[in-house]
């Protein structure tokens, strides 16, 4: 209570020193009418009754407060894969037998004129399959052998086989697919989803990131960043290690009693402030302080994979207490669990160009597959028997594709089999949350250098994604430096064969 | 003469300004004739007499530039006919009128009559002269204008039934012609009540192949294997609001599947008698004409839209549970329908439910997972008329009183992952209609075939999912 009082005497003196002789006027002033004027509307019924920071709602100042969309959504929340490095659809899902009869045979300079590529220069050669391909489930839809288990759950699983971008560099592209454009400074979808549903659960945040693969997105954390929405719908990085959030647990010789104590002190200091000076930033602040409060308890909880009995860790492959996607995959499920309404996962590692061997197509690449077949099937298997799938939206992709060409940096000769970046084709799945199950959506021609039917672009995928969760893209705006801003630009189309 | 064609064309024009003036002048005079009847002072008299004559002036008028108006066509003939008719008795009528009000040189027995039953006939011209502005309306507006915008309740209590959109659906899509069984269905849904038998606004007809091949007063509409310049599928595309676009701004507008079919057809040479299996599909075609066989709307139409509307919610109560950490979230904006949940408030229990009970008939989705409610939870959720999805996972809910859901209509979605529930509960409910998704996961009915046999429409996932070892998991390279 000493502290108490100590902190509000402080308060007290500052405020002190912030009144001048004006304010002495202006109060005398505005204080007469206001009695007049407080009289005369209570008279009138109800007006004059003010509210004071007492009996303030903590709910309604809450920024993350469940709100509602445009229409009803089948989406509740997102679980976003993102490979980061962009995984070869040509060696996952985009079977082209037609690319392995052209095996080693020079690219036809049709294809190179007038195409910019990152690395290969002069001309290539064609890269065949380097994977085997076989049908499955009752969808039918191909799948190579490097996904084994991922394979068994296709008919729960849409394909968008001819996505295209415009950034051929691992940045601009990465920003491009999650915030809608290659430059800084838009917000990412996990924060336009954040800031337009809130948070089902007050205790925790609203979008959480996980990472794996041993780096960050190229593209930084702009990538689960708030842009110009306000910051607190900027996604939470959780660590896999140690404390999931920095400095979550308490200090030493602090304990749960004592913090309580603390907040409320600071609480009390905050809502004189705002008795004072009715800036509605103060009460943001009161209802910050509160959620940091009860995330010291939530957010260890539902980081804790420690706990998952022996059967879950087999499905998934998990590991407790190392960074890895299994673990990631397997948090991302408690999350949404608990009513987190977007997690993003970035795994690092697929950028396959064929410099070293674990950047090669045929070596590092299989281990990668290997790394996330597993995990992401136990996903989607965990979410159905839970009940989850149905209102649960999982994405899977990369920020672009892979030459159907073999990479030929600076046009010399490589160590080991790779593929360049490359944009005009290339795959992503969702499953869940309102998606039709087992769809193959677009096609490539006969060596997926390009969609010739059902292209999508990046646009349309988060037009579908924000229809999923039960907004209109177009209507779904934020006000920004003088004109309302989407997350799709002016493009975007409802992809409808998946919905 | 083609200068006197024009002229006449253009006065009709004026038709639509011109009919609004004997409706305001006789409505004058009728309340001054009402007041001169009823009070039995008659200072009005003379502005009676000179409101009549003006206002059978206009109505004359308006009768005549009505009938340039008509001249130039596009109207529903039948409407046309009762609105012509009555609009002619109401400029006679108002000059009858007129000679009724007339000045008296002597009182008679006969005037006195008169004069009593003046207002009476004055009162039937008024309904006329409202029910021929009706029908102008009906004409300009189309029918139903009025009814579409009127209020959910009242639609109720008059017992106007809601204008149900039908969804097309066409059997064995692939075997019907392409121009028949597919494009003119759309055309007749969407088009034909401007642009057929009845009525051809802009001389266009679509009712059938001779008539869209004629094209309308600006020429043809379709140019085969180009629809970018087919004015048929040009004038769906122009962006909402556009003059141009059709179906014009109030009508139904058509879908975006219905315009992709229209646009496929004309790019695939608008043939008349080619089946559909013999044009070449993309795939988003197949996938259109695969929906439209199982008739699936193509957006499916928004979740809960088939239901009936939900109270307002009481405001008070609302903050109430807020405060205590039950969320009651509207599934969308503008919208009673709440999604409930009660993750941030795990002591919730029957008694609380009880106190929902408030809210029953907005309450969508029930979310009590983890929660402490019991069995005595599903005598009350049984009262939830249109809870579609519920969630008890993880509670202490049992067989006891499962069966009581069995009511519910619009069930579809049911989880029990980590109850108590058992085979036997579950075989209670396998007369539901509704329910599509069980989910019994972790609960001793797990081992459950039961509901699976007798109703195959409900999936039960009993989940217990395993991804075998393979040896390719451990391989690295």
């Amino acid at each position: 209570m000493k502290d108490l009082n100590k902190l509000i005497e402080e308060a007290k003196q500052s405020e002190l020193k912030a009144v001048t002789r004006r304010h002495f006027l202006k109060d005398c002033v505005a204080g007469i009418g206001g009695i007049a004027l407080g009289s005369l509307l209570t008279g009138c019924g109800g007006w004059g009754s003010s509210k004071s920071a007492g009996d303030l709602d903590l709910n309604a100042l809450n920024p993350l407060i469940p709100k509602s969309p445009h229409f009803p959504g089948k989406a509740k929340s997102v679980i976003y894969l993102h490979m980061a490095g962009a995984p070869s659809q040509l060696e996952l899902f985009d079977y082209k037998p037609a690319l392995q009869k052209l095996h080693n045979q020079p690219c036809p300079q049709s294809l190179l004129a007038g195409k910019k590529f990152a690395f290969i220069r002069g001309v290539p050669n064609m890269l065949g399959p380097q994977a085997t391909f076989k049908q499955y489930g009752d969808s039918g839809a191909w799948v190579s052998d490097h996904l084994p288990h991922f394979s068994k759950v296709v008919d729960e699983v849409s394909f968008l086989k001819a996505v295209h971008t415009d950034q051929f560099n691992h940045g601009p592209a990465q920003l491009f697919m999650h915030t809608g454009s290659a430059r800084l400074g838009r917000p990412s979808i996990g924060s336009w989803v954040t800031y337009g549903l809130g948070s089902e659960n007050s205790n925790l945040p609203g979008f959480v990131v996980l990472t794996s693969g041993g780096k960050t997105p190229d593209a930084g954390k702009s990538v689960w960043g708030s842009g110009f929405l306000p910051s607190v719908y900027q996604g939470v990085q959780c660590r896999s290690k140690g404390d999931p959030v920095l400095f979550i647990a308490d200090p030493e010789g602090m304990d749960r009693d004592m913090k309580r104590h603390l907040i409320d002190a600071i609480n009390q200091v905050n809502k004189t402030e705002y008795d004072t000076f009715k800036d509605p930033e103060t009460l943001s602040r009161i209802a910050q302080y509160e959620m940091a409060y009860k995330m010291q308890v939530a957010v260890p909880e539902v980081m804790n994979i420690n706990n998952e009995p022996a059967y879950i860790h087999e499905l998934y492959g998990t590991e407790p207490g190392k960074e890895s996607f299994a673990n990631n995959c397997l948090l991302a499920r408690k999350l949404v669990e608990q009513g987190v309404r977007f997690v993003q996962l970035f795994d690092w590692g697929w950028d396959s160009h064929g410099t070293n061997a674990a950047d090669s197509i045929d070596l590092g690449f299989r281990n990668k597959c290997r790394e996330i077949d597993r995990p992401m099937t136990a996903l989607i298997l965990d979410l159905k028997q839970r009940g989850l799938l149905e209102d649960t939206l999982v994405v899977w992709g990369g920020e672009f594709g892979r030459t159907p060409m073999q990479e030929n940096r600076d046009n010399s000769d490589m160590p080991f089999l790779g593929r360049d970046h490359h944009t005009d084709a290339y795959t992503i799945w969702m499953a869940g949350g309102g998606v039709r199950n087992g769809i193959s959506y677009g096609q490539t021609d006969e060596i997926g250098f390009a969609g010739v039917e059902g292209r999508t672009s990046v646009h349309d995928v988060h037009a579908t994604m924000l229809h999923l969760l039960g907004f209109d893209h177009e209507k779904f705006t934020y006000e920004f430096q003088g004109r309302p801003f989407r997350l799709t630009d002016v493009e975007g189309e409802l992809i409808q064969a998946i919905i | 003469m083609a200068f006197l064609e024009e002229l006449m064309a253009f006065l009709g024009r004026f038709h639509p300004i011109l009919v609004h003036l004997p409706i305001g002048i006789l409505l004058i005079a009728f309340v001054m004739a009402l007041l001169e009847r009823f009070t039995k002072t008659n200072p009005y008299l003379p502005a009676i007499r000179l409101a009549l004559f003006l206002g059978s002036m206009a109505a004359i008028g308006a009768a005549i530039s009505g009938f340039l108006l008509s001249r130039q066509g596009g109207y529903d003939s039948q409407v046309l006919i009762y609105h012509q008719g009555l609009g002619i008795a109401v400029a006679v009528c108002g000059i009858l009128l007129y000679l009724l009000y007339r000045e008296k040189n002597k009182v008679t027995a006969w005037s006195t009559k008169i004069g009593s039953f003046r207002i009476w006939f004055f009162l039937a011209v008024i309904i006329l002269l409202a029910v021929t502005g009706h029908y102008g309306g009906t004409l300009t507006h189309g029918k139903g204008y009025f009814t579409e915008a009127m209020p959910e309740a009242m639609k109720k209590t008059l017992g106007i039934e809601k204008d149900s959109e039908e969804q097309l659906t066409v059997e064995n899509v692939q075997e019907v012609m392409a121009y028949e069984g597919l494009i003119q269905p759309i055309l007749k849904q969407r088009c034909q009540s401007c642009h057929g038998d009845r009525k051809q606004e802009g001389g266009l007809a679509l009712d059938s192949r001779e008539k869209l091949l004629k094209g309308g007063d600006n020429g043809d509409v379709l140019k085969a294997n180009s629809a970018k310049e087919s004015e048929l599928y040009a004038r769906l595309i122009l962006p909402e609001g556009h003059k141009k676009r059709m179906p014009p701004k109030g009508r139904t507008p058509i879908s975006a599947d219905q315009i992709k079919l229209i646009a496929w057809w004309i790019d695939q040479g608008a043939s008349f008698d080619t089946k559909v299996n013999k044009l070449p599909q993309s795939e988003e075609i197949a996938h259109i004409l695969e929906r439209l066989e199982k008739g699936e709307g193509e957006i499916p139409a928004t979740l809960y839209a088939d239901l009936p509307e939900a109270p307002m919610l009481p405001k008070k109560k609302v903050d109430v549970w807020q405060a205590k950490g039950i969320k009651i979230i509207p599934v969308a904006k503008d919208n009673n329908f709440v999604q409930v949940n009660a993750i941030n408030y795990p002591q919730f229990n029957d008694q609380d439910l009880q106190e929902l009970m408030a809210i029953k008939d907005n309450i969508v989705q029930l979310k009590l997972g983890k929660t402490a409610i019991t069995d005595q939870a599903f005598s009350l959720i049984k009262n939830m008329p249109v809870i579609s999805r519920l969630h008890l996972e993880n509670t202490k809910v049992s067989d006891q009183g499962l069966a009581q859901l069995r009511g519910l209509t619009k069930l579809n979605y049911l989880n029990l992952v980590g109850t108590q529930v058992t085979a036997k509960g579950l075989e209670s409910l396998n007369d539901m209609v509704s329910l599509k998704n069980v989910y019994i996961y972790q609960s001793p009915g797990k081992d459950a075939k039961v509901l699976k046999e007798v109703n195959p429409k409900i999936k039960v996932d009993t989940g217990n999912y395993v991804l075998p070892f393979l040896a390719t998991d451990t391989i690295r390279f």
